[in-house]
C-alpha cells in the first residue's frame, strides 16, 4: 500500500511540473500572438515546432557533423585527462609543477582561441575537436586528480601492510575510490562539450549546427535559430543521460545506497 | 621457552610539530609478544598505542629502539603482520566477499581459500547470507566482523587490533568480545589488542600492558591468570574486581599531562 502511495506522489510531482511547463509555453504562446510580435523578433511555440519539423533532416545533418566533433574530442579528453592524472598522481613534484598551469588555461577565452585555431589548423574537423578537447579536458583531469587524491590514506597504509605494490594500490583502492568525483566532471564535461563544438563552428566550418546557427541569423530566421537552440538542448540532455547510466553502471554501490535510503 | 613473535626494546619516537617544536611521543618502551599470546595495551587517549601499531607494521619508522619480528630486525624483515585499524575502511565499491578477500588478491603467492573455507568463516563472522551485500547496507557490528574476517585473511600468524569495537554500543561489544574470544581459539594467533576499556582488557587478555602519558611509556605490566575458555561470568569475582583496581590505580597515577 505504502508504495502504491509513493507512486501516486511522484505522478502527482510530475503533473505538476508538467502543468506548471505547459503553462509557460501556452504564455508565451498567448503573447506573441495577442502582440501580433514579429516572428524574427520572438517567434511563438507552435512556429518553432512547424519549424523544427519542417527542417528535421537538415537539422540533423548539421547535428550528426556536429556531434562526430563532440564525441571525439569528448574520448580524447578522457584518455589525456586519465593519463595527466595518473601521472600528477605518481609524481607529486609535477602535478605541484602543472596544476596551476590547467587552472590558469581555463580562463583563456574560447572565443579568442576558436579564430587562431582555424588559422593554424584550417576549416576542417581539427580546430573543432581541439576545441571540444579543450573545454572537455579541464573538468576531466581536475576531477580525477582530486578524487584520486582524496582517497582515505588510512586505507592505502592499510593496503602497504598487506604488501600491496603502488600498481595496486592504484587500481584497487585509489582509482575506485575517484570514480564518484570522476563522473561529477564528466557531466559537466559533456554540457561543456557541445557548446564547445557549436562556438568553434561560428568561426568558419562547412557543416555543422554551430555554422547553420549564423546562416540562419544573418538571414533573421529566427524560428530557425530557435529550432537549432532545441536541437542542442535535447542532444545534450541526451549525452548528460548516457553519461549518468554509465555512471550507475559503474558504480552500482552507489543506487545500493540509494535504495536504501528510500526505504529509511 | 615461547617463541618471541613481536619484541619491542627500548623504542622511543618523536614527532616533529608545524612550529619546529619535537614531542617526545613514546619513551623507552619495551614490550613483547609470545606465541598465540593475547595481549591488550591499555592507555589514555593520545598516549602513542595507535604509533606502537604503526612502528610494529613498519609504516613508521622508530627513532630509537629495535624492533624485532620473529626474531629478525623490522627493518631487515618483509614479514607481513596484519592490522586492524579503528574504523573498519571497507570499500564502499566492493561487495563483503571482495573486500574480505582482498589480501589473498594482493598476495598472490599466499594460501588459496577454498570456496567452502570461506562459507565456514562467513558463517563463523555472522556474516553468512552478506556475501553479494555492499558495506553500506551492514550495521556498525556486521561491518566490524567484515573487517576482522578480512584482518585474519592476511597470511600471517601476528593480528594487530586497534580498538576493534570501539565505535560498537555496549551490547554490541560485550557480543563482540565474547564471540571474538571463539575466533581466537579457534585460529591460536598471536595478538596485540589496543583498547582503552579496562573490563575488555582483563576479559580478553593473558596479559595486559598498561600506557601512560606523555610521552608514552609503559606504567605496568599484569598477567591475567583466568582460565580459558571465559565466560562473563568472571567479570563478578573478586579476583577480576581486584585486577580492575589495579589498572585503574596505574592509570590514575600517570594520567596524561600537557
Amino acid at each position: 500500500m505504502k508504495k502504491l502511495e509513493n507512486i501516486d506522489k511522484m505522478i502527482g510531482r510530475k503533473l505538476k511540473s508538467g502543468v506548471f511547463y505547459f503553462s509557460l509555453l501556452l504564455g508565451w504562446e498567448v503573447v506573441c500572438r495577442v502582440f501580433e510580435l514579429p516572428h524574427y523578433l520572438l517567434p511563438s511555440p507552435t512556429m518553432i515546432a512547424i519549424e523544427l519539423v519542417n527542417t528535421f533532416p537538415l537539422l540533423m545533418s548539421h547535428a550528426q557533423v556536429t556531434m562526430t566533433q563532440v564525441m571525439i574530442g569528448f574520448l580524447l579528453a578522457i584518455g589525456l585527462g586519465f593519463i595527466l592524472s595518473m601521472v600528477m598522481d605518481r609524481y607529486q613534484g609535477l602535478k605541484n609543477l602543472i596544476y596551476p598551469m590547467l587552472v590558469v588555461s581555463q580562463t583563456i577565452p574560447i572565443m579568442a582561441i576558436a579564430p587562431l585555431l582555424m588559422i593554424w589548423f584550417g576549416f576542417g574537423i581539427l580546430p573543432k575537436v581541439i576545441v571540444v578537447v579543450l573545454v572537455c579536458f579541464f573538468p576531466v583531469t581536475v576531477s580525477l586528480t582530486e578524487g584520486l587524491s582524496s582517497t582515505d590514506h588510512e586505507l592505502i597504509d592499510l593496503m602497504k601492510t598487506m604488501h600491496a605494490t603502488e600498481r595496486q594500490i592504484f587500481f584497487k583502492c585509489k582509482l575506485p575510490a575517484a570514480l564518484p568525483s570522476f563522473f561529477a566532471g564528466l557531466r559537466i564535461a559533456a554540457t561543456y562539450s557541445v557548446m564547445g563544438a557549436v562556438v568553434a563552428e561560428w568561426v568558419g566550418a562547412q557543416k555543422g549546427l554551430g555554422i547553420y546557427m549564423t546562416r540562419v541569423m544573418k538571414s533573421y530566421r529566427t524560428p530557425a535559430l530557435f529550432a537549432n537552440i532545441v536541437v542542442i538542448v535535447v542532444i545534450t540532455l541526451l549525452f548528460v543521460l548516457m553519461i549518468d547510466m554509465i555512471s550507475k553502471k559503474c558504480m552500482p554501490w552507489k543506487n545500493n545506497q540509494r535504495r536504501i535510503e528510500e526505504r529509511g | 621457552m615461547m617463541m618471541e613473535r613481536i619484541k619491542l626494546t627500548q623504542i622511543t619516537k618523536n614527532y616533529h610539530m608545524e612550529n619546529g617544536r619535537v614531542l617526545e611521543t613514546l619513551k623507552e618502551i619495551n614490550m613483547v609478544l609470545y606465541d598465540k599470546e593475547f595481549v591488550s595495551i591499555i592507555g589514555p587517549s593520545g598516549c602513542g598505542k595507535t604509533t606502537l601499531f604503526r612502528l610494529m607494521t613498519g609504516l613508521d619508522k622508530p627513532d630509537g629502539g629495535e624492533i624485532f619480528v620473529n626474531g629478525q630486525k623490522r627493518r631487515e624483515t618483509n614479514e607481513k603482520i596484519s592490522y586492524m585499524q579503528q574504523k573498519d575502511l571497507l570499500m564502499p565499491w566492493r561487495t563483503i566477499l571482495d573486500n574480505v578477500r582482498l589480501p589473498l588478491e594482493i598476495d598472490k603467492e599466499a594460501n588459496p581459500v577454498s570456496p567452502e573455507k570461506m562459507n565456514q568463516l562467513f558463517e563463523l563472522f555472522g556474516l553468512k547470507g552478506f556475501e553479494k551485500a555492499y558495506p553500506n547496507t551492514l550495521s556498525g557490528g556486521m561491518r566490524q566482523r567484515a573487517a576482522l574476517l578480512r584482518t585474519f585473511m592476511v597470511d600471517s600468524s601476528m593480528m594487530l587490533l586497534d580498538e576493534p569495537f570501539g565505535a560498537l554500543d555496549g551490547i554490541t561489544r560485550s557480543q563482540m568480545q565474547q564471540w571474538l574470544l571463539d575466533v581466537w581459539q579457534k585460529n591460536q594467533k598471536s595478538v596485540f589488542f589496543i583498547t582503552h576499556d579496562i573490563d575488555e582488557a582483563i576479559f580478553l587478555s593473558d596479559r595486559i600492558y598498561v600506557m601512560g602519558g606523555r610521552p608514552g611509556m609503559i606504567v605496568g605490566e599484569i598477567p591475567v591468570d583466568f582460565q580459558r575458555p571465559r565466560t562473563p561470568d568472571l567479570m563478578v569475582t573478586p579476583e577480576y574486581l581486584s585486577y580492575k583496581a589495579e589498572i585503574r590505580n596505574l592509570l590514575t597515577l600517570f594520567p596524561i599531562t600537557k
